[in-house]
């Protein structure tokens, strides 16, 4: 078997256990040649694990691995032309930054011109010069980073793994050196990278497509915008978007199209519903709720809790149905504690998904 | 300590901490004092510690005398504590990395065998320790002697090495291996240097058990030429003619104690922190 011509990475219904815990089930997945994709998924989904067996840290349980072209299932970290950043930087402590950035390339050879060369490039472009003949202790946490990404870039690695590199950074930070990261993706067009992280923030802003996960497997797959405005699933519509998109259970209706909330209320969705009476939950972003304003109410309850951000003001509206609805409102607006809304959304805004879980499409009629 | 540290504390710290330290290096200081006397002065009861009258070499050049000559004797302690070191020292690094990082089955059960050794008395061994070496040939050789050696240190060096490994974090080996690295040169170019103050603890200790050893080395070697000083010192003791040599017992002590103090002065840093690696965070 050969690959995909562009695919830069393979994997081929790989599973990983643990013993007798299976933690990766099965995944199949394509990735190509300078694509920035995102692994996202709560803890313990096996987003690591599966970035481990792709660097070669952990060998597969069954399926098989290609990076450009070669299969790699069984070849060691070392000869898979990869480059990793790891969530606690993993700096050689005995070695200076320079050292450290150097490394990879005194294995592989590389003349000590070039070697200077790379290693002053990365170190330009990363702005971590002065600290060049600094020890790794005598670092700041962001200052690491910067000498662990360093460390990648100076190899001109084909493959970029990063596990949760922002994870260990204060909030400013992780701001700022996710723009870091984005101007570095920039950078290097031609450079795969694969990122894991379990902010969804992160995944939207960099990703070129985002893959997420749960429990070992892959939920959906799919360009940021793509996840937010059609999630596959109650699971993915929850995991991306923040606040979660609300989800109201339901009954589809007996005029096709039509979802009955648990409180009585018939709404039009334009979407396939199912035959009359199956059970559905009909889903909607806090930020695609707005006042109704004379439109029918989709939702209509007490405000129970008021939070202003500044820039918008979230309501938590008590409805009809048991469940908390959120609304996204503009900063200015302030309802009370105890105030009744009446909200609704377009109607192309309206997510349906069936017990099983899945979106169902739109309608075709 | 804070600025508010009562004086009458202060002092009694000091105190109790000069009178331990002269405890410890009084028998040092005397051993030397009365290397120095002359032979006839040296044999009388020893206070005061010092030479009273003149400050002679001579038990040092007696001391040549004995044996086949002080610098063989030298050199086999030499040769046997160096090939004690550098044995104990690759066996354990690499047990204990091991240990350490690789899974295999019995792991554990095989950890407890080695270091539950430590409590089986290596006089009571001695007896088979000898028939086994017999029948291998070794025994009257100074390679026999180092085997023996690096047995009784292996189940403390592999401990050693073992929390020393644990204590660095799996992820610097993972980013070396990513680099491009062999699991090879992951223990030589980034393992090692981490590991060295562990390294340097197992090397002093091989080093002292090796050079003060005396039983075994007593049992296992015969021929005169092949003794190393402690057996040496003791010949010495025995003396010729019945009588003991005091002077040149306490010469041969000085001489043995050079080594030890001047690699426990170049290496007590990284040896310190060996003994308290891991121990915290
Ligand atoms: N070496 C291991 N031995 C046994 N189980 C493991 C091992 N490594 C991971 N696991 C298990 O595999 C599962 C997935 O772990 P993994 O580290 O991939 O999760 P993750 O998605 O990266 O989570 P997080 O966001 O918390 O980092 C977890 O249940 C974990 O306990
Ligand atoms: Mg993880």
């Amino acid at each position: 078997m050969t690959p995909a011509a562009e695919s830069m990475i393979e994997l081929r219904a790989v599973r990983k256990s643990f013993g007798a815990l299976d933690v990766v089930h099965g995944i199949d997945l394509a990735i190509d040649k300078g694509e920035f994709v995102v692994f996202v998924g709560p803890s313990g989904c096996g987003k690591s694990t599966l970035l481990r067996l792709i660097a070669g840290l952990e060998d597969v349980s069954d399926g098989e691995i290609w990076i450009d072209g070669r299969d790699v299932t069984d070849d060691d970290p070392s000869r898979r032309g990869i480059a990793m950043v790891f969530q606690s930087y993993a700096l050689y402590p005995h070695m200076s930054v320079k050292d450290n950035l150097g490394f990879g390339l005194k294995l592989a050879r590389t003349p000590g011109e070039e070697r200077e060369t790379r290693i002053a490039r990365a170190a330009r472009m990363l702005q971590i010069e002065p600290l060049l003949a600094r020890l790794p202790r005598a670092l700041s946490g962001g200052q690491r980073q910067r000498v662990a990404i360093g460390r990648a870039i100076t190899r001109d690695p084909r493959l970029f793994l990063f596990d949760e590199p922002l994870s260990n950074l204060d909030a400013a930070l992780r701001v700022a050196t996710r723009v870091e990261i984005a101007r570095l993706k920039e950078s290097l067009p031609s450079t795969t990278m694969i990122y894991v992280t379990h902010d969804q923030t992160e995944a939207m802003t960099l990703a070129d497509r985002i893959v997420v996960m749960r429990a070992g497997r892959i939920e959906q797959i799919g360009s940021p915008m793509e996840l937010y405005e059609r999630p596959a699933n109650l699971f993915v519509a929850g995991f991306i978007g923040s606040p979660a998109m609300n989800i109201l259970p339901g009954s589809a209706g007996e005029t096709p199209g039509t979802v009955v909330l648990a409180d009585g209320t018939v709404t039009l969705t334009r979407r396939d519903t199912g035959p009359a009476g199956t059970s559905v939950s009909l889903g909607v972003r806090p930020e695609d709720l707005a006042l109704a304003n004379g439109r029918t109410p989709l939702v209509r309850g007490n405000v129970i809790v008021v939070e202003r951000l500044g820039e918008v003001t979230l309501a938590h509206v008590q409805s009809g149905t048991d469940s908390t609805v959120i609304v996204k409102l503009p900063g200015e607006m302030a309802p009370k504690r105890g105030d009744l809304l009446e909200l609704a959304a377009k109607v192309e805004k309206l997510h349906v998904f069936g017990a099983g879980e899945q979106a169902r499409p739109p309608r075709t009629d | 300590m804070s600025a508010r540290v009562n004086p009458l504390g202060r002092a009694a710290y000091h105190m109790i901490g000069t009178v331990l330290a002269l405890t410890f290096i009084a028998p040092l200081v005397w051993a030397f004092l009365s290397s120095l006397k002359p032979a006839a002065e040296a044999r009388l009861p020893p206070l005061p510690p010092w030479p009273t009258g003149s400050v002679t070499v001579e038990n040092y050049v007696a001391l040549d005398g004995y044996g086949v000559g002080f610098w063989s004797h030298a050199s086999n302690s030499v040769i046997v504590s160096i090939g004690t070191v550098v044995l104990t020292v690759i066996i354990s690094v690499l047990g204990g990395y091991g240990f350490s990082r690789f899974r295999f089955p019995f792991k554990s059960v095989f950890f407890i065998m080695i270091i539950s050794t430590i409590m089986i008395p290596f006089q009571s061994i001695l007896t088979p320790l000898f028939l086994i070496l017999s029948k291998a040939g070794l025994q009257n050789s100074l390679f026999g002697l180092v085997l023996i050696y690096v047995t009784l240190q292996l189940p403390f060096s592999i401990f050693m090495m073992r929390n020393a490994f644990d204590a660095v974090p799996i992820e610097i080996e993972e980013a070396a291996r990513v680099d491009g690295a062999s699991v090879f040169t992951v223990l030589t170019r980034v393992m090692l240097p981490l590991v060295a103050p562990g390294i340097v603890t197992v090397a002093i200790f091989a080093f002292l058990a090796a050079w003060n050893e005396f039983l075994a080395a007593l049992i296992f070697l015969t021929d005169q030429e092949k003794y190393t000083l402690p057996v040496l010192i003791v010949a010495v003791r025995s003396g010729r003619y019945g009588s003991v040599d005091w002077g040149a017992v306490q010469s041969g002590v000085t001489v043995m104690m050079i080594p030890c103090v001047i690699l426990f002065l170049l290496l007590q840093r990284y040896y310190v922190r060996g003994l308290t690696a891991g121990a915290v965070k």
